[in-house]
């Protein structure tokens, strides 16, 4: 850089001059050009709100993304496919957060600014080449104008464009020009075919990666602002309890604590730093009355309730054939409940937000899966317009579905405490505890399942009837919409579109309102479902004493459109060495699933010594259609099996009168190191449209260890998690 | 309670005033704004919060401040200096971080084992490895990336010598 002053070129001059000359700036709304904007004088904070990419006259793009990064690698995902089509220099690429935006909105989730069910890639891949390919067009047209050539006779190469006789412009330098031209129509846009790739396909490192590995400020907790105050919260131990009484004064005694103030979750401390409003609550002493909390249900009553919902018919998910008639005549029906329990996310990164209102707006910091519902929700709380409420998206330290709440929990509870404590004239920043997260409700659902199935002479299902309860995270919420007839999408799916060839199905649902609060957990009702249908399927094919990879493919074999699935299940079971001989005390088992057009299959190696289970390894073989970042996928089915083990071997929220006994990572353990199984992952190399990533290996973890120790032992448990089976991991 | 006390913070002193009892977590971060060592729970659970006391990893957020005065507390932000610790290197060389927030701690942790042991073996990582939880489930490569930092560190020293 130009640091001593000594060398002032015009390209520092313009990087200097940072967006005022004449960035560019391009954006589309999701599968239509709806207005792609090139302004001469563009200030960050009024960048057009259908932007994608950002290109300066230093030459640097900026890549602006929609969805949150929070650990499945979506930012440097997306800038990988936004700069192979713009041909942009990948060390010229950055990422960074967008605001919120309908921009932004996820056309599968009703326009909502959400990072959900592993749909970033599928849904923002061509938005990110459509908005690169009209950039890289303006740019070449820019030189070919000035050099006074058609712009046919152009090329661009890494980060600029080519003209005859080898005459050069960096991108940067045609920024200014390129800004005056109309973005050409989509139909006129020219792609690069995919043989044409060279960034997407090639294993990029993360672009945050050294910023993560040096321990630079980049979550939520980390926002640090001039004379910022820090809240906590003495949480309501349920949404309806009351304080009957508590210790304002001991609390506002603690040096540092500032205020004191109710809010609707409970009773908030306001102190110069965390650990004074931490003594401050502890001062408070609540006392809690919970008279008018409801019914307090402790999980037993409410599987107990479940078992019986699931005697009845549920809301029908899927049909075909007729199951009635077949089990009325069967003369041997195989009948199995598997029950999975309430979890908590627990994410790595406490939940907290800060929030400073100023006289130009209302700046919102957190890490979030729901950016636009977050700030309908911090405007309403705050009584302002939403058009004052800026959204600035963290990096998130882990999220798996919590930083997605559809209420916005943790936004309103701050801009609740912020509205409260107005005269304090201070940034808020709002921190639960751990303890806050394990018992805040907001679970993945309890789920139970019954499934039945009626055996043809074969020894293949010839009915199979599922029926599963759960409450619907989706009900009452923003996502309503994916409730019809009884049937939230995201309890069914995995079920109601079983890949093996029954000609008579049934799945059905109840979705019972009562228990707490449940919220979307990384893989959604897939990992329920998944694992009551490839535990079940396996006990099938254990009773009729058949392979149960064999088993599988008899039932997957007939149907093309489930070719890339058995694919998949051959390549797992080979690099597994399924069906070789292993030493005494350990075996495998195998699942597959097809996540949201995701197909993979596992094969889990388990060691059993006495009631100690030990899982050795997973082989996970995966086919998500075109892959954008070969290590980032790995990285996401080596981490999305380990996050899986968590909930198959340990974990657990278990109410007693509708309050969580657990608390922290020492009564709601997560997977260690010296527990993690090694993970092989094979990777399906394919042209197919590219499915998601960051949720595609979860839930078959599971069901496959499960059936692992069904072949280790000859128990088979048909409840998580392990931890519950008198068994350990 | 509440008086000054002198912290030596990656070779710096710093003076604080704090209560005895207040965890060099919160020192640190909202104090000394040095926001990359992590809260995770609090109790000593999770390792998030890991740093140096003395060369020895320990778990901030249940240390009180005033037994740390007078001694040397390295976080994160002193692990490299000027350039990447080699553990840094192979971090990014395998890739390791997802979400990245437990990566600190995973950091220090692996720094303090490989400072006592330059040639851990698997076993060794796991035990020194398994108080510093990862929810990303990034455990293979923190492995991987240990040993391969755990090699170059001997390599330096032997050409070194």
């Amino acid at each position: 850089m130009s640091g001593s002053g000594s060398r002032v070129t015009r390209r520092a001059v313009l990087a200097g001059a940072a967006y005022g000359v004449g960035a560019l700036v391009l954006g589309f709304r999701v599968g239509e050009v709806v207005a792609g904007t090139a302004r001469r004088a563009i200030a960050p904070a009024v960048l057009h709100p259908h932007a994608f990419v950002r290109i300066t006259p230093d030459g640097k793009v900026t890549a602006i993304i929609g969805p949150a990064e929070m650990g499945q690698g979506v930012f440097t995902a997306l800038a990988m496919v936004l700069a192979d089509e713009l041909d942009a220099d990948w060390n010229d690429v950055s990422a960074e957060a967008s605001p919120a935006d309908p921009a932004y909105g996820n056309p599968l989730f009703g326009g909502v600014q959400a990072t959900n069910a592993s749909t970033s890639i599928p849904v923002f891949y061509d938005s990110m080449r459509h908005a690169a390919a009209a950039a890289r067009t303006m740019l070449v047209s820019a030189a070919a104008t000035r050099w006074g050539v058609a712009p046919g006779t152009c090329r661009t190469s890494e980060g600029s464009v080519l003209g005859p006789d080898g005459r050069r412009f960096g991108y940067g330098e045609l920024v200014e020009d390129a800004a005056k031209l109309t973005p050409p129509p989509r139909d006129a846009l020219k792609f690069k075919d995919p043989s044409e790739f060279r960034i997407v396909g090639r294993s990029m490192p993360r672009l945050e990666g050294r910023a993560k590995a040096t321990g630079q400020p980049l979550f939520g907790l980390d926002v640090d602002l001039p004379d910022m105050l820090t809240a906590t919260v003495a949480r309501k131990p349920l949404p309806n309890a009351r304080a009957r009484t508590y210790r304002r004064d001991a609390a506002l005694r603690v040096p540092g604590v500032r205020a004191v103030v109710e809010v609707p979750s409970g009773i908030a401390v306001v102190a110069e730093h965390y650990w004074a409003a931490l003594e401050g609550r502890r001062a408070l002493e609540v006392e809690w009355d919970l008279s008018a909390a409801g019914e307090l249900l402790s999980s037993a009553v409410i599987e107990d309730r479940y078992r019986t919902l699931a005697r009845s018919p549920g809301a029908l998910a899927a049909r075909r054939g007729d199951t009635a008639r077949e089990f009325a005549r069967a003369e041997d029906v195989v009948e199995c409940e598997y029950v999975l329990p309430y979890v908590a996310h627990a994410p790595m990164e406490p939940l907290n937000c800060t929030i400073h209102e100023t006289p130009d707006g209302c700046d919102v910091w957190l890490g979030t899966q729901y950016q636009s519902l977050d700030k309908q929700v911090a405007a309403k709380a705050l009584g302002v317009s939403p058009d004052r409420v800026r959204v600035r998206t963290q990096y998130l330290g882990g999220s798996f579905g919590r930083r997605g709440s559809p209420d916005g929990d943790v936004v309103k509870e701050t801009a609740e405490i912020v509205a409260a404590v107005r005269a304090l004239r201070a940034p808020i920043r709002n921190v639960w505890t751990r303890e806050d997260d394990i018992r805040g409700g907001l679970y993945r659902p309890m789920a139970l399942n019954r499934v039945r199935a009626v055996l043809g002479a074969d020894g293949l299902p010839a009915a199979w009837a599922h029926t599963i309860v759960a409450r619907s995270a989706c009900e009452g919420s923003e996502f309503a919409f994916l409730v019809s007839n009884g049937v939230d999408e995201t309890n069914v799916a995995g079920a109601k579109d079983l890949p093996y060839a029954v000609p008579n199905l049934s799945v059905d649902v109840h979705q019972p309102a009562f228990g707490p609060t449940v919220q979307w957990f990384r893989a959604v009702g897939n990992s329920g479902t998944c694992f009551a249908v490839e535990s079940f399927i396996d006990e099938l094919a254990h009773r009729v004493g058949r392979d149960p990879v064999q088993y599988r493919r008899a039932l997957l074999a007939g149907d093309p459109k489930n070719s890339r699935l058995l694919r998949v299940l051959d390549l797992a079971a080979e690099a597994a060495g399924w069906g070789t001989a292993l030493p005494r005390g350990r075996a495998r088992g195998v699942a597959i699933q097809d996540y949201w057009g995701t197909k993979a299959a596992q094969v889990a190696e388990v060691e059993v010594e006495g009631d100690a289970v030990r899982v050795r390894r997973v082989t996970c073989a995966i086919d998500c259609g075109l892959v954008v970042n070969p290590d980032g996928v790995r990285a996401q089915v080596e981490g999305g099996i380990l996050f899986a083990l968590s909930a198959a071997l340990y974990g657990e929220i278990v109410l007693e009168h509708g309050v969580a006994k657990q608390s922290n990572f020492d009564d709601y353990p997560l997977l260690r190191l010296d527990a993690a199984p090694a993970v092989d992952v094979i990777l399906v190399p394919s042209q197919e449209r590219p499915s998601g990533i960051g949720e595609a290996a979860v839930p078959h973890a599971a069901p496959a260890v499960f059936n692992a120790i069904f072949a280790a032992t000859g128990r088979r448990l048909r409840r998580l998690p392990l931890a519950g089976s008198g068994m350990k991991a | 309670m509440g008086s000054g006390k002198t912290l030596t913070i990656n070779g710096r002193q710093h003076v604080v005033q704090a209560p005895d009892d207040m965890p060099l977590l919160w020192v640190l971060r909202d104090l000394l704004k040095l926001r990359g060592t992590k809260y995770g729970c609090g109790k000593g659970l999770c390792g998030a919060c890991t740093v140096h006391l003395d060369g020895v990893a320990v778990r901030s957020c249940v240390l009180p401040v005033a037994r740390a005065a007078g001694r040397s507390v390295r976080t994160i932000e002193g692990l490299g200096g000027e350039a990447l610790h080699p553990l840094q290197e192979a971090w990014l060389e395998h890739q390791v971080s997802q979400c990245g927030y437990c990566q600190p701690g995973q950091l220090m942790s692996a720094a303090a084992l490989l400072e006592r042991n330059p040639s851990p073996t698997t076993e060794e990582i796991d035990s020194a490895m398994s108080g510093n939880l990862c929810r990303c489930g990034t455990y293979p490569r923190i492995r991987a990336a240990i040993r391969s930092a755990a090699d170059r560190l001997r390599g330096d020293r032997s050409s070194a010598s």
